[in-house]
């Protein structure tokens, strides 16, 4: 007994110290030391995630047995496959087009494939990630899971990663048809584009799809966590109408931005309760804009990665957070 | 204080259900009882009592408005005691698409149950709750009572120290109406402790070992079977087709008149054997078939009626 009380207070001595590096590695991040921000911020996160589950000790063995039946369960829903058949004839369709010259026709290629992949992903995630919880609690399945040695938080965050692996494998088969339309268009586009002396390489435009499609996931997981955080507090309706929502705001969250910082009195003068509810937006939206880089695939503008390291921690970040609110929001449900 | 021997503990258990805005509604008030380990514990009511509302704020699926409880010596709703419980649910819900041996995996794998030990286990499971040659159905293919048996071999799948059963028999078969009872009394047999609703008085009688009767909410009696089913010293008369003359003629020997049931059963009570007699044969000689003549051990149904319909129940 005294010596599990012991082991218990040296655990928990070394999640504290754990968090400590991690908040002094925040720290290190936000001053950006020798650009290495992107370094120091997953560790940190890696650190806060091992702490965390020192001190809470989850039962993983839980949280993974809800995350796998979620994905065979989400599976077999028919909208699945509904989108799945629609993303996949989009960009097929994105291949037909033959336009004027080599350039619009890759631009279109590249718009049109990532769009309808993005389109699709979201209609997934919306709608998987408001109704995966809700159908639970109607059907009342959840009931005997939380009658079960399975805390609610845990529930919360199996569903939430059934729910984004689901998205990912998803994802996974639309990128796949992508690039193999991709694979059979793009050389011969570029080589044509190369031929009449334009700066292109076909590995780099190859890789940008990649980043694109990356940011396209993390992007899907702030969106699945928005869903299912606000099913946990009302109707699968009311989420998904609120996740789009959030989603069409977040596009345009730097007009927000704009709008907080505008200072320009001799063009107008806004009123400051306006501007103070711009830059509370602002600051409480995710930046979906940023995890849409087809503008600067088509302008041909590098993409770096650790732009896009950045851009998908803010998304784990953000998620992280959301799943947290989840969990606090589903522990006060009644069934 | 956690004396030893204590299942579950309430203490003035109370849950306020808000109905729209302004409006609020008592499921279960006030509920204050202690269930001894190693009894069935009968939860009977009418419908609408209050009898699901006590199982889930046991359960930690809703919370108490005020007062308290403690399930095996732990506070409601902590997942320490889910580990050694078991829960059978109203009308059950499962995934629809599974079939019962994946449905028992996944639910298996949640208590942290593995490998052989887990194959094995739901086997002998589904052999018990006679659903071994329906295995590979899927749950949207079964029957209500197929469900209610797969949601008891569910409940024990951990080998539970306590369980809970919503409606047990609902739904089942006279097969399985005695299957069901043969678990549970196995279940006491090994020294777990059985909570039990039900609104199937006849089911409950001969199984529980102490009983609570709910109504609208509130308790309304609580104790030992044999306690509750006492009634005194006198004898009594049950007999069907007793005639409105009949009736007349004893209405000065008899103690009192229970109103035929469903059956057509009425009770003629009286003080003593003697007159039980005389009444059995007043009633027989006016063309009433008498069923039987002994002392007077209510059955719970009628207790049931009696305290439900307000009239002290003793
Ligand atoms: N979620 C709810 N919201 C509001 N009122 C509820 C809710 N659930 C139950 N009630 C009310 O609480 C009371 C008790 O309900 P409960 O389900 O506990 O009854 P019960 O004894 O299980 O009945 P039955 O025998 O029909 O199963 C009922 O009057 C019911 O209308
Ligand atoms: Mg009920």
């Amino acid at each position: 007994m005294d010596k599990k009380r012991g082991a218990g207070v040296a655990a928990r001595s070394l999640a504290i110290m754990l968090l400590l590096v991690a908040i002094g590695l925040v720290a290190l991040a936000v001053l950006n030391l020798q650009g290495l921000r992107l370094l120091f911020g997953s560790l940190a996160l890696l650190l806060v995630g091992i702490a965390a589950a020192i001190l809470l000790q989850p039962n993983f063995r839980a949280i993974y047995r809800v995350a796998s039946a979620t994905f065979f369960e989400a599976r077999r829903r028919r909208f699945m496959n509904v989108i799945l058949i629609f993303a996949v004839i989009l960009v097929g369709l994105s291949s037909f087009f033959a336009t004027l010259s080599p350039s619009a026709e890759l631009n279109m290629l590249l718009d049109i494939g990532l769009g309808s992949i993005r389109l699709c992903g979201m209609l997934i995630a919306v709608f998987l990630g408001a109704r995966l919880i809700a159908d639970e609690v109607d059907k009342k399945t959840v009931d005997v899971i939380l009658a079960k040695p399975v805390r609610r938080a845990e529930f919360v965050i199996g569903k939430f990663l059934g729910a984004w692996i689901t998205v990912t494998c998803f994802l996974l088969v639309m990128g796949v048809a992508f690039f193999i339309v991709y694979q059979i268009k793009a050389p011969q586009l570029v080589a044509k584009m190369q031929a009449v002396g334009m700066a292109l390489s076909l590995e780099e435009t190859s890789a940008n799809v990649l980043k694109a499609t990356l940011l396209i996931l993390f992007e899907m997981m702030v969106l699945t966590s928005i869903a299912i955080t606000v099913s946990t507090f009302a109707s699968w309706i009311f989420s998904a109408v609120f996740a789009f929502t959030t989603y069409f705001a977040g596009q345009l969250s730097s007009y927000f931005h704009h709008i907080a910082t505008f200072n320009d009195k001799s063009v107008a003068i806004i009123n400051p309760s306006i501007k103070m509810f711009s830059w509370v937006i602002y600051r409480l939206l995710p930046h979906f804009e940023f995890f849409d880089i087809r503008e600067k695939l088509l302008t041909h503008d590098p993409v770096y990665w650790e732009m896009i390291g950045m851009t998908a921690g803010h998304g784990v970040l953000y998620s992280l957070v959301l799943v947290a609110l989840a969990c606090v929001f589903f522990s006060y449900r009644e069934f | 204080m956690g004396e030893i021997g204590i299942a579950i503990r309430t203490e003035g258990l109370t849950k306020v259900y808000r109905i729209g805005i302004r409006g609020t509604h008592v499921g279960i008030g006030d509920l204050t009882v202690e269930v001894p380990e190693g009894e069935i514990y009968g939860l009977v009511g009418p419908n609408g009592a209050g009898k699901t509302t006590t199982l889930k704020l046991l359960l930690g699926l809703l919370f108490p408005t005020s007062g308290s409880g403690e399930v095996l010596g732990l506070p409601l709703g902590s997942p320490d005691y889910k580990a050694r419980i078991g829960y059978v649910p109203d009308g059950p819900y499962f995934y629809d698409h599974l079939n019962a041996p994946e449905l028992l995996r996944f639910y298996g794998a949640l208590f942290g149950l593995t490998g052989k030990v887990l194959e094995q286990r739901i086997a002998e499971l589904l052999e018990l709750v006679g659903m071994a040659d329906r295995a590979h159905f899927r749950v949207h293919e079964y029957s209500k009572g197929m469900r209610q048996r797969v949601a008891v071999a569910q409940a024990l799948l951990n080998d539970p120290d306590l369980i809970f059963l919503d409606e047990p028999t609902a739904g089942l078969d006279p097969m399985g109406a005695i299957q069901m009872r043969n678990i549970v009394l196995d279940l006491r047999q090994r020294g777990k402790t059985v909570f039990l609703c039900s609104h199937l008085l006849k089911d409950m009688e001969p199984m529980c070992d102490r009983v609570a009767i709910v109504s609208r909410g509130a308790l309304k009696l609580t104790g030992p079977i044999d306690e509750v089913l006492q009634a005194g010293a006198g004898y009594r008369v049950r007999a069907t087709g007793v005639s409105p003359e009949t009736r007349r003629k004893i209405e000065a020997v008899v103690t009192g008149i229970v109103e035929p049931d469903a059956d057509g059963v009425a009770v003629l009570k009286a003080a003593d054997q003697k007159r039980a007699l005389e009444v059995a044969n007043t009633a027989a000689g006016d063309g009433a078939q008498v069923l039987e003549v002994g002392p007077d051990r209510r059955t719970l149904e009628e207790v049931f009626i009696d305290v439900v319909e307000g009239q002290a129940g003793d």
